[in-house]
């Protein structure tokens, strides 16, 4: 790699020891995939937001941080917190509390290395109003796969899906190493997925089927327009390709940035094509364990929810009561905003609860195992034992399964 | 004898036992619960891939096409160097993937501990070596395979 004259002198150690290894641990990075130099970068998101007890490693590192008086160069985030205490069940809440018996610290560290905020902690940090949200062509140092694959793909900013710790020493030396996505070769399309269905199709269904057909290469996605699919089924649609494969980029025609300047200029030649029917995202939903019988908890909002789906899961609540417990994940500032709109009061009513934990770190807790879990996203069902339903089958069974009363 | 040539991200020379597997390797999934734990060593934990789940991985070399996942992986595989229960080498078929390389580099430059990493050695390899049979690494990233075991079935 090219280094510039200030990344030569932190390289040979001129400020300090531990901004040379964070340095010295990106250079090597870079070198691994290639980069050619170091870029600037305009935000960081940091994906290890759970104080776990057994990262001793992290902490050392993060401590190291603070100590040497190093601060972000540039505004940070931080995925969702792992523990609500106020809805936990006791042995969840039990367990919680010794596996993440680091949360305390870890929350005053990133405070001190220069969290934008004490509550910026979501999956969701570019949602309007919460503080990271980049433009096109912004290049980022981010980690998260769901939020990397909404930068790259929704808003049209740049950023590889690093691994943890890559995107803080980004933060703390205010650049990224200049490869992969960055690089606008490596933003074309292999794929040419066309939609083609009579229903509009499920985004969380269809990015799974996306990301399981792509894996981590780019998708070139064709007749999502007429579904007028919008920032949050692309959200929720991103997710899912990102976790059931490793999706970090996708193109929908007429739609994302990039598709909307350069339209099928982006599709490599000779890349493979898929069309997908109602039939395939059937198949897929049936491939999937049934929900049970009798759920004991429903979570909604992995990735975490925006102010408008949390509006309309109100809306089909409104004068209903819930049979199931639902707990419903967004960022800790669009809960606030949501409590104070007059949608809250009926979903209030109907028991749905509010709460800003990341639910993948609540069904992993050990103490969460045997509960019967459900949930519309396709993220969670993939590395967790809850199990999947779309929006209308979730809705009815947490209003006791009842289905359309029929006159 | 079998030779494979790859390019050595984090160099060495060695000589072990080859655990392989032709599906991801998931990092988080294998090491969490021991890690956790403090166990002195390792049984992969990724009940969602059939070649590992279970068997002994500490001081093994892993032979994957890639790591898969979480990208909380690299900071998992950190941990699990500083606390000794990782492979003693990890061989990727493919190009090395962000996780691995992460773990790796962490270690090395934060820990002081090196796990030998080979990258870019083709999928052949996969086919090749089997699970029990013994491999010798050298810093050049050159992988030979010293004795292989017996095809289930053969004599």
């Amino acid at each position: 790699m090219q280094l510039a004259p200030d990344e030569r002198e932190i390289l040979a150690g001129g400020r300090g020891p531990v901004l040379q290894k964070a340095l010295q641990t990106l250079v090597e990075y870079g070198q691994v995939f290639g980069a050619d130099r170091f870029v600037p970068i305009s935000s960081s998101h940091f994906v290890m937001s759970c104080g776990l007890n057994c990262l001793p490693s992290m902490f050392d590192i993060l401590g190291r941080i603070k100590a040497a008086g190093l601060r972000a160069a540039v505004p940070l985030t931080a995925n969702p917190r792992p523990m609500d205490a106020d809805l936990y069940p006791l042995k969840a809440k039990l367990i919680g509390k010794w596996l993440y018996s680091g949360q305390e610290r870890l929350e005053s560290l990133l405070g001190a290395i220069g969290l934008i905020d004490a509550q910026a902690f979501t999956c969701t940090p570019y949602l309007p109003g919460l503080g990271n949200r980049p433009s096109a062509g912004d290049v980022l140092g981010w980690a998260e796969s769901s939020a990397v694959v909404f930068a790259n793909s929704v808003l049209g900013a740049r950023t590889n899906r690093n691994s943890a710790m890559i995107e803080l020493f980004s933060a703390l030396l205010g650049r990224t190493p200049r490869f992969g996505l960055l690089l606008e070769e490596n933003r074309r399309a292999d794929w040419v997925i066309e939609v083609k269905t009579k229903e509009r199709p499920n985004p969380h269904l269809l990015g799974a089927l996306v990301g399981r057909t792509c894996l981590e290469t780019v998708p070139f996605l064709t007749g999502l327009d007429a579904w007028a699919y919008d920032e949050d089924d692309l959200k929720d649609m991103g997710a899912a390709s990102a976790s059931n494969g490793a999706v970090g980029l996708f193109h929908v025609e007429n739609v994302t940035p990039e598709a909307r300047e350069l339209g099928t200029a982006l599709v490599k030649p000779g890349a493979r094509r898929l069309t997908v029917d109602d039939r395939a995202l059937a198949d897929l939903r049936e491939s999937f364990a049934p929900l049970p019988r009798r759920p004991q908890l429903a979570l909604i909002g992995c990735p975490h929810l925006s102010a408008r789906q949390l509006a309309q899961w109100a809306e089909r609540l409104a004068g209903r009561r819930l049979a199931v417990k639902t707990w419903f994940a967004c960022a800790p500032a669009v809960a606030r905003a949501f409590k104070e709109t007059p949608a809250y009061e009926a979903f209030r009513r109907a028991g749905a609860r509010l709460t800003s934990i990341c639910g993948l770190m609540f069904a992993n807790n050990p103490g969460a195992h045997r509960i019967r879990l459900i949930t519309n996203s396709a993220k969670l069902r993939y590395y967790t034992f809850a199990r999947f339903g779309t929006d209308e089958e979730i809705l009815a069974a947490i209003l006791g399964g009842a289905k359309e009363e029929t006159a | 004898m079998n030779t494979f040539k790859g390019r050595p991200v984090i160099g060495g020379s060695l000589t072990g036992e080859a655990l392989v597997t032709k599906n991801g390797f998931n990092p988080l999934a294998t090491f969490q619960r021991d890690v956790i734990l403090r166990r002195k060593e390792t049984r992969c934990g990724d009940q969602n891939n059939p070649d590992l789940a279970g068997r002994p991985i500490t001081g093994k070399i892993l032979v994957i096409p890639q790591a898969v996942g979480s990208t909380t992986g690299g900071l998992v595989l950190q941990e699990a160097v500083a606390l000794g229960v990782h492979p003693a080498a990890i061989i990727c078929a493919l190009p090395c993937d962000t996780l691995t390389a992460t773990g790796g580099i962490l270690a090395k430059i934060w820990n002081g501990r090196r796990m030998v990493i080979v990258d870019g050695v083709g999928s052949e390899i996969l086919h090749r070596v089997k699970t029990g049979d013994t491999l010798s690494i050298s810093e050049d990233g050159t992988i030979t395979q010293l004795c292989a075991t017996p095809e289930e079935g053969s004599p």
